[in-house]
């Protein structure tokens, strides 16, 4: 289990709001720091891997918790 | 002791509380799937005696009256309203009280003339206050819904509402908002906030740190469009809604279908926009199953057609019409299962997109190729970063303004790839040729000049 930095949930945020928190949370870590993505949108689980893939951010893991969708994001 | 506890809506970044005292419980702000708060209330082992309105909803359709109805509650909204149905008025300065849950009345006007906030209180002491759409965390309720005429009046309104809410209640009190979790009744919001006390406001709210000018200035000059649906929630509400029948829809075969679609219904693909972009029935919409469902078709859908939905399985369309039905769109005419071969029966209602990202836009531009850009995200968006020879037409205003656009095929993009998707479908539906940019731009991000550097090397 990677050691997770910071978390943030986006859970009720319009588009594009998701991925711009995520990309501001993911400019505050250094390389190699995890960020712990939440999100209660299942949208989530089209825009998020599309989102690190295009970033080359890798998306370590991501799965469904409580109806929520958790994401673990490495920086780059 | 009273126990608060909160139902997110997050499709319309709403929520909807329940306080009870062990015996009987009252709710506040119920959205229209009542089922979540009577098994809450069946779960604590209390009667629900009162269900409160703070005000007549903008942005969603009220399960309040069908809760008050099913379970035997008094129904309890502004004495002022208008509405077509028997309830309970109260006024400033009532109480409202059941068990061991008082509820004090305060007239808080500026979401909407007759708001109303409720002071929660265990016998003599205050333990919360429900504000509906007044002081939210870091924001208020817009107060632009009701009339351009009467948007400064009720802005000035607002902030003289929250500051009374600071001002008579302890700092301590945690703030109970319906609004503010994405909702486009809140004014905008930086940060993602989830609770507060009025002490938190009165740090980080621009309502209670900035003079009543300068709040006004910024609250007003800082309000985006909002969905085109809110103008039927007003009237719905102060109507008195129908009970939610999700009931499934009728099955559709191939034939009807193509009725539906050849008497120019709405037919909704559901599914993803990488899905629907690999393969679809030519002249459905793709609106996507997630969160901005109803705000996305709520936004474009024309209120009197008739409408059909398509998913991959029953378990999606349920979940669907029930999101749509929160805003009022209910009773579907049919819905289909499975596959776009299954509903168009042959190849020939059959298409796909072209899907492209930012590099391919770069290489035909550096081919000297200059295809026709359009930004179909809102204005806000649009002003912070744009491609430089986009055009912008929000996806919403896409149906009216359709003859803005060249014959050629128009190359389009959004924030994150769902509203080019909404938008692709209806050009393609007009009969126009499109391509889809799926690629990320977001607000202040130049995504289209990177591309172009690195093509340069």
């Amino acid at each position: 289990m990677a050691d997770i930095t910071m978390t943030i949930d986006t859970s009720g945020m319009a588009c594009p709001m998701p991925i711009v928190k995520t990309k501001l949370a993911i400019n505050k870590l250094e390389s190699g720091q995890v960020l712990e993505l939440i999100s209660t949108d299942r949208g989530s689980k089209t825009d998020v891997p599309a989102w690190c893939e295009s970033t080359g951010n890798p998306l370590i893991s991501e799965e469904e918790r409580d109806s929520k969708f958790v994401y673990l994001i490495e920086k780059a | 002791m009273l126990e608060v506890r909160t139902f997110d809506t997050t499709s319309l970044g709403d929520r909807s509380y329940l306080v009870d005292d062990g015996e009987v419980a009252v709710v506040i702000d119920p959205q229209r799937d009542i089922d979540r708060f009577l098994a809450a209330a069946d779960e604590r082992g209390v009667r629900i005696t009162h269900v409160l309105e703070t005000h007549v909803h903008n942005d969603y359709v009220s399960g309040g009256l069908d809760l008050a109805r099913r379970a035997g509650a008094t129904y309890v909204l502004s004495a002022d309203e208008q509405l077509a149905f028997d309830h309970h008025g109260v006024r400033d300065g009532d109480v409202v009280e059941s068990g061991h849950i008082a509820l004090r009345v305060l007239h808080t006007p500026g979401h909407t003339p007759h708001h109303l906030s409720y002071e929660l209180r265990d016998g003599d002491t205050t333990v919360g206050v429900f504000t509906g759409g007044s002081l939210l965390y870091g924001a208020v309720g817009r107060p632009d819904l009701i009339s351009p005429a009467m948007t400064d009046e009720l802005a000035h309104a607002q902030y003289r509402s929250a500051n009374r809410i600071a001002e008579e209640l302890p700092a301590q009190t945690p703030i109970h908002p319906t609004h503010g979790f994405g909702s486009h009744c809140a004014s905008v919001t930086e940060d993602i906030l989830r609770d507060g006390t009025i002490a938190d406001e009165q740090q980080r709210n621009p309502v209670l740190t900035l003079s009543e000018d300068d709040f006004i200035e910024e609250l007003l000059g800082g309000l985006h469009p909002w969905p085109a649906y809110y103008a039927h929630m007003g009237p719905a509400n102060a109507k008195g809604p129908e009970p939610l029948d999700v009931s499934a829809p009728r099955a559709l075969d191939v034939d009807e279908l193509r009725r539906h679609l050849d008497d120019g219904h709405w037919v909704i693909d559901l599914r993803s926009r990488r899905a629907y972009a690999k393969r679809h029935v030519r002249g459905t919409v793709n609106v996507e199953l997630r969160d901005d469902l109803p705000t996305y078709l709520g936004w474009v859908f024309p209120w009197d057609s008739p409408l059909v939905l398509l998913a991959d399985n029953a378990e999606d369309i349920t979940e669907a019409q029930v999101m749509l039905a929160r805003i009022g769109i209910d009773h579907p005419s049919g819905a289909a299962t499975g596959t776009p071969d299954d509903w168009a029966g042959d190849d020939d209602g059959l298409t796909a997109f072209t899907v492209v990202d930012w590099n391919d836009l770069a290489e035909r531009e550096a081919a000297g190729d200059e295809p026709f850009v359009l930004d179909v995200r809102e204005e806000w968006e649009f002003d912070a970063s744009h491609h430089p020879r986009a055009v912008n037409i929000p996806f919403y205003e896409l149906p009216d303004r359709m003859g803005e656009l060249p014959d050629a095929d128009v190359w389009v993009y959004c924030g994150t790839g769902g509203r080019t998707a909404v938008a692709c479908s209806l050009l393609e539906r007009a009969g126009r040729g499109t391509v889809m940019i799926d690629d990320f731009a977001l607000p202040g991000d130049t995504p289209w000049e990177d591309a172009a550097e690195a093509l340069a090397g």
